[in-house]
């Protein structure tokens, strides 16, 4: 099909071409030495030079003008026989337009004796000759008018103007130089004169531009009269070497000529044209005249490159046509076949574009005059359809060649496209009207609109189809829908001729139906109508505009006239093409000769109908074509179904491919809009049987998932469409043939729906932190009948970053199990709770579960590893399965996983950075999870102790502390594990330690509890913990001496318990040098004294001798069951732990020193009487060993006691100090205190020694 | 007169189709509704062409060999359209007046609180509806 349309195109470049006709220039020598012919400069400057250069503003009908360039121009000589031809017709007015429009005289002479002797009397002999023809002159017998009524009417038909050229010969002498001047310039003297005013008019109103001869409308003759000089001389000089000037002059004056005799021939023809439309309603009036006039008159139009008047001349033939048909039927003669056309089968290719094809103009030649109806409706019609298309895209080429606009071109050639669109519309309605066999119509209308299409996508007159396809439509919406129409209706009727011919017999039923019901666009409402009717473009040509032109008309013309008029034309006609002289006989060849310009036979698009593979080859171009265009113009669907529809040529040619790609678009097309009746009736059965032929998997696949999704919602016999069981065996068979790849996921559809709930809901939302492993859980039902093994299937999600889809992550591990099997769920998704997701999936994949979908419910749980925070959307299912990937959509339901900063899972915080001195303490360890943490397995683990064994105390349990197991050393280090198991909530882990005893109290730095807590949570995690520990005595103990008298003093004895549980003191001895302190107070009433934590117990002894030197204390004690353990309480966790564990009752001495202070003054207070709120009484300080002049100070609490006396001062001679004291407070106040001292030395201040208080340290004996 | 009358949804996807006895004009026979449905599916391309067309009565949408093709685009962008044989000389009035009954036929119908959007409109009411509308033009 390219190749004829190609050949079309050629051919109607080749015709445009061919009609250019150009104006002819009449070349008379009036010199002695020959010129022409002999002179080879000259010929070569005239052949060169045959447009002109300067625009000529032509006046047109109406007043309106058209300024052409490049106007093509002929030069006869006089002798020449086509000339001779000419002159001998020209008196008919179907032959005006073939006339010359100038006259040029040649004149060369050597020097002025020359011209003045042999060639002004030729040259005024020839010119005297040519005016006397001017109007008003008396005309010769070689020029008269044959007859014409027109011409008689217009005498300037013959007026033809002239100018002289001289010919300056190459001057080598400044002599001949001048000589040649003087030769010039007299004939500018002798032939610019006003003599020749006749004529000399015409060429200064064509030169000034105003209203010339062609006034069109009224007599030319009647314009104002110019007095004056004309210039029609000029020269062209012969250079040395052979240069020629002298064009530029030459060319206007040319012009001049050219514009007066067009505009004198348009009045003439218009005029003529005028009377003969008038007259048709009367007898003896011939169309075929008129045709041949009104030809001529638009061939004088193409001519002067006028396209539109060419075109609106054809038209106003078409509208009279039209006229005299429905005149002679109101006559009686009604319309029939044979007037209209036979139905010769060399008719059935269309001629739209190709008026040529038969030579109507050589028809009308062969009538007789009056004849009337000697040409064929069916020929005429085509014929001016071919003649205005063919002026439209000369048009449309002339605007392209100015570098008019894109829009301007596009516009004439919409209107190309809609009149082509609306004839063939027309046309075809009118051969039904004539009862053309259909076979016939259809073989008109298809290679009508093959034509039209053809030239519709050509870009210019010299760009081959090659190039013009695809770049003339592309962009332009209009042109094609215009295009797809014409492809659509062609393609239609090429089925329809293929069924009848039985070319179409192996396309399957269904296709057949459908193929047919395309969409024929044409003729489509006229916009802005919206009505229901359709526009008639011929009903237009046949009433209103035909009414309206008639009106336009003026009658003016006899009958006598017009049929003499219409004889000579007839002659004229028959006589120039009996001759044949130029192309204008060659373009009028009969059909079936060879197309002008071209070697090759004239291609026929009816070839395609004599063999099937002809006939396919076209079916398949044409609809590639037209899919094409629709494509261009928006109609996918439509391009979609026409490709595919052609499947069935594709699957016999072998191509099952090709028809696979077609079915799978149209397939995807009905599925994307629903149209599911199609899809199962029409095009997934043969998808599905090119997918078995080819071993497509991934095609099967999707086809089978297509057919599945929309089963459900097929009525009737349509469900039964697709043969499952062959798809599920052929992906079997095909599955064991190793792996294949797809460039694409195939697309599941609804085969297999995968939803987050059930019950929907978009704000289900899975929180999660970062480093978090979260579990999402998706429905998944399967409709496919059987079970599909996948492999690495995956939820991909789509991070959401400010409304926009900033990433897609995959979900790292997918498992899939029946929805029935409840048991196998809970047990796999408690496993996944309580466990290390990935280990549960890995356990999974080992047995070989979690890989299948099977029919029905299933459950999904898809992991991902969250590292990164944000919010993400799971989108689709990608997998494999039978060796290609697939993917199922999600919907928009399908939640949200959001993953925030990651915070602590678990904390563990040892309760007390110490260690105590003891043989066998506990160590606590406040534990918490935020959430759950599964399977935790603490241990700590510390240089120098033993961790024996722990405990564990929850939140909330009221039962006795839980031992843990020993879950085993830990590698490298000589610690247990112990398994704390599940965690809600906090914790407190109580370890037994041992190997403290000997701890050195207060070292800090290298002693460190490394504590660790292994859990899952998602994943398996570890916790460690590093604490500084210092080792601490479990008690504090001081001594403090206070002289009770001169050889007496009491030792105050106190220890503070440090340790976090309660101890009990079974007892505490004092020896000074070997021998037992007695206590101020007996032992067994004090003691055994329970000590809770922080308490202090204060003993009293009383010294007799201070000359001891150092006090020994040896305290034992036990650590104490259940003392102050209140259930909440502080120790409470302490004491349950060390009750479980049976540290009690180990009885536990401590044993230190301290020194005796050295003697020295000291001071004995006793009171003179009883004290007594606010009553003073005198507290006496009788100082021992003091020396004279020791200063003392009285102290006292402020707000207690009230000091009256010397509160600072020296201790006299007798040692005693004495003041009064008033007791602000009643009950046990701290005595003022008495400081001795040293005086000061400055000031008389008084610097004293507070008692000493001397720590004890109490370490653990043995 | 009519040969098939369809409910297109805003989605593309047919709502409701119902033919007509139409008999093929050459072979006589009883048309196949798939061609229908066929018809029906292209002119869609059709009604994206005249979308932005302000009357919701959008004409003649297209004429195939047999039938033409009548659209109707309402304010929801659900389409009715109507197919005719070609040679039946329908008024644009009385295409038209079908058109708005079907078009009041179908609000009542998606207005039912048992109707699920975007589903086939399955309503007997709404089938019979639309034939009375389609008898009643065919008989005047």
């Amino acid at each position: 099909m390219d190749a004829y349309q190609d050949a079309t195109r050629r051919g109607v470049s080749g015709r445009a071409r061919l009609q250019e006709h150009p104006f002819v220039i009449a070349l008379e020598e009036c010199s002695t030495t020959p010129v022409l012919g002999a002179n080879d400069v000259v010929s070569e400057f005239l052949s060169t030079h045959n447009k002109l250069d300067l625009p000529i503003n032509l006046q047109v009908l109406n007043g309106r003008s058209r300024r052409i360039r490049d106007l093509e121009v002929k030069y006869l000589p006089s002798e020449d026989e086509t000339l001779q031809r000419i002159y001998r017709h020209s008196g008919s007015s179907v032959n005006w337009f073939r006339r010359p429009y100038a006259k040029v005289y040649l004149v060369c002479c050597d020097n002025l004796a020359d011209y003045k002797k042999r060639a002004r009397p030729r040259l005024r002999e020839l010119i005297e000759k040519n005016d006397r023809l001017r109007p008003g002159g008396g005309g010769d017998g070689d020029h008269a008018l044959s007859g014409s009524s027109g011409s008689a009417a217009n005498p300037l038909i013959q007026l033809t103007p002239w100018l002289v050229l001289y010919l300056q010969g190459a001057s080598n002498t400044p002599q001949t130089q001048q000589q040649h001047k003087k030769v010039f310039q007299m004939i500018k003297d002798d032939f610019n004169s006003s003599k020749y005013s006749s004529t000399a008019m015409y060429y200064n109103s064509a030169s000034t531009g105003a209203a010339s001869g062609a006034g069109l409308g009224g007599n030319p003759m009647a314009a104002t009269a110019h007095k004056g000089k004309a210039d029609r001389v000029c020269q062209l000089v012969i250079k040395p070497g052979n240069a020629v000037d002298g064009w530029e002059d030459l060319s206007r004056l040319l012009g001049d000529c050219v514009k007066i005799s067009f505009e004198c021939r348009l009045g003439a023809y218009l005029s003529e044209v005028r009377n003969l439309a008038l007259l048709r309603r009367t007898p003896g009036w011939s169309f075929d005249h008129f045709f041949l006039v009104k030809g001529s008159l638009a061939h004088m139009f193409e001519q002067a490159h006028v396209y539109e008047e060419a075109v609106r001349e054809y038209y106003e033939l078409e509208v009279i046509y039209t006229d005299t048909l429905e005149a002679g039927a109101g006559d009686g003669g009604a319309e029939t076949s044979g007037n209209f056309g036979d139905q010769d089968p060399a008719d059935e290719e269309a001629f739209i574009l190709h008026p040529s094809r038969k030579n109507l103009r050589s028809l009308c030649k062969r009538n007789e005059a009056g004849n009337s109806g000697s040409l064929k409706e069916f020929d005429v019609r085509q014929y001016l359809f071919a003649k205005r298309a063919l002026l439209m895209l000369k048009e449309v080429w002339a605007a392209a060649e100015d570098g008019a606009g894109e829009q301007a071109i596009r516009q004439k050639r919409h209107e190309l496209a809609r009149l082509g669109q609306q004839f063939i519309s027309s046309f075809t309605r009118k051969l039904q009207r004539h009862s053309f066999r259909a076979e016939f119509v259809d073989k008109w209308v298809f290679s009508a609109c093959l034509q039209l299409a053809s030239v519709l996508t050509m870009n210019g007159e010299g760009e081959e189809a090659d190039d013009a396809v695809g770049r003339a439509g592309t962009g332009d919406r209009v042109l094609s829908g215009i295009l797809a129409d014409l492809y659509i209706y062609c393609h239609s009727k090429l089925l329809k001729l293929g069924a009848t011919l039985s070319l179409d017999a192996k396309r399957s039923r269904r296709r057949q139906k459908v193929s047919k019901s395309m969409i024929f666009a044409s003729p489509k409402a006229p916009k802005g109508s919206g009505g229901a009717e359709e526009s008639d473009p011929m009903a237009i040509l046949d009433d209103g505009a035909c009414q309206s032109f008639e009106e336009e008309l003026i009658l003016m013309e006899t009958e006598a006239a017009v049929a003499a008029a219409r004889e000579a034309a007839v002659m004229a006609e028959s006589a120039i093409h009996d001759a044949g002289e130029d192309g204008e006989d060659l373009r009028d060849q009969p059909r079936g000769s060879m197309e002008p310009g071209s070697s090759h036979p004239e291609a026929t698009s009816l070839s395609c109908l004599e063999s099937r593979e002809g006939y396919n080859l076209y079916v398949l171009s044409l609809a590639r074509e037209a899919a094409e265009a629709c494509r261009r113009c928006g109609r996918e669907r439509q391009a979609v179904q026409l490709e595919a529809n052609n499947s069935d040529i594709l699957i016999q040619q072998g191509e099952v491919a090709q028809a696979r790609r077609l079915l799978e678009q149209q397939c995807r097309l009905y599925f994307e809009d629903g149209w599911l009746q199609l899809l199962a009736d029409l095009a997934l059965p043969q998808l599905v049987e090119c997918q078995l032929k080819l071993g497509d998997r991934p095609g099967l696949l999707s086809s089978l998932s297509m057919w599945l999704t929309m089963k459900g919602e097929l009525e009737g016999a349509a469900a039964q469409k697709v043969d499952e069981e062959a798809i599920q065996s052929a992906l079997e068979d095909l599955g064991g043939k190793g792996e294949c790849s797809t460039a694409s996921a195939v697309d599941l559809h609804g085969a297999v729906r995968v939803s987050r709930s059930e019950s929907g809901g978009s704000d289900l939302k899975v929180l999660a932190q970062k480093n978090d492993v979260a579990v999402l859980a998706f429905t998944v039902d399967s409709l496919f009948p059987f079970p599909v093994d996948v492999k690495g299937a995956a939820v991909m999600l789509s991070k959401h970053k400010g409304g926009e889809e900033a990433s897609i992550a995959p979900t790292e591990w997918v498992y899939f199990s029946r929805a029935s099997d409840t048991n196998h769920l809970r047990a796999f998704s408690e496993r996944l709770r309580t466990g290390s997701a990935p280990d549960a999936f890995a356990e999974a994949a080992g047995r070989g579960e979690g890989s299948q979908i099977a029919p029905g419910g299933n459950v999904m749980f898809a992991a991902v590893l969250c590292s990164e925070v944000g919010k993400y959307q799971p989108t689709e299912l990608t997998a494999t399965a039978y060796g290609f990937q697939f993917r199922c959509g999600l919907g928009e339901d399908s939640g949200l996983l959001a993953v925030s900063e990651e915070e602590p899972r678990v904390t563990m915080a040892p309760r007390k950075g110490e260690i105590y001195q003891l043989d066998d303490q506990m160590i606590a360890i406040d534990v918490e999870a935020r959430g759950e943490a599964f399977a935790c397995e603490i241990g700590a683990f510390s240089r120098g102790l033993a961790f024996k064994e722990a405990w564990a105390i929850r939140e909330g349990d009221a039962g006795p502390p839980e031992r843990l197991a020993d879950a085993g050393a830990r590698g490298g280090v000589d610690s247990p594990l112990y398994r704390l198991g599940d965690l809600r909530g906090k914790a407190t882990l109580v370890l037994r330690v041992e190997g403290a005893r000997k701890a050195a109290p207060g070292r800090r730095d290298g002693a460190l509890l490394d504590c660790e807590l292994s859990y899952t949570s998602g994943l398996r995690r570890t916790l460690a913990r590093s604490l500084a520990l210092s080792a601490v005595a479990p008690f504090e103990a001081s001594v403090v001496f206070h002289a009770a008298a001169e050889d007496r003093t009491l030792v105050e004895l106190r220890v503070a318990s440090a340790l976090p549980w309660g101890v009990v003191a079974r007892s505490c001895e004092l020896t000074a040098a070997g021998e037992a302190v007695s206590g101020l107070f007996p032992s067994e009433d004090l003691l055994p004294a329970r000590l809770a934590p922080g308490a202090t117990l204060t003993l009293l002894y009383e010294l007799q001798s201070r000359e001891c030197g150092k006090l020994e204390v040896e305290l034992g004690f036990d650590h104490e069951k259940g003392h102050g353990a209140e259930p909440g309480g502080a120790i409470a966790d302490w004491a349950a732990a060390m009750e479980a564990s049976g540290i009690w009752g180990e009885r536990q001495t401590f044993r230190g020193e301290v020194a005796v202070p050295a003697k020295g003054p000291r001071a004995v207070m006793s009171a003179g009487g009883d004290l007594r709120l606010g009553e003073a009484t005198t507290l006496t300080w009788r100082v021992f060993d003091g020396e004279i002049g020791l200063g003392y100070e009285v102290r006292c609490e402020e707000g207690l006691w009230v000091l009256a006396g010397q509160t600072m001062g020296t201790v006299g001679k007798d040692g005693v100090v004495a003041l009064d004291c008033i007791p602000l407070e009643s009950g046990s106040l701290p005595s003022p205190e008495l400081l001795l001292g040293g005086e000061g030395a400055s000031g008389g201040k008084v610097t004293v020694k507070p008692p000493g208080t001397q720590t004890l340290n109490l370490t653990p004996v043995g | 007169m009519f040969a098939c009358v369809a409910v297109v949804g805003p989605e593309n996807n047919p709502l409701f189709v119902q033919t007509y006895r139409s008999d093929n004009v050459v072979t006589g026979m009883q048309e196949d509704p798939i061609k229908f449905h066929y018809i029906l599916h292209c002119s869609l391309d059709a009604f994206e062409e005249k979308a932005d067309n302000k009357d919701s009565y959008l004409g003649l949408l297209y004429p195939t060999e047999d039938y033409k093709v009548y659209g109707y685009l309402t304010s929801t962008q659900a389409k009715l359209i109507l197919v005719t044989h070609t040679f039946n000389q329908v008024k644009e009035s009385s295409v038209r007046e079908v058109f708005e009954g079907l078009h009041s036929a179908y609000i009542d119908a998606v207005s039912n609180p048992f109707y699920t959007p975007g589903k086939k409109i399955e309503s007997k009411s709404f089938e019979g509806r639309v034939d009375r509308i389609i008898t009643s033009t065919a008989r005047t």
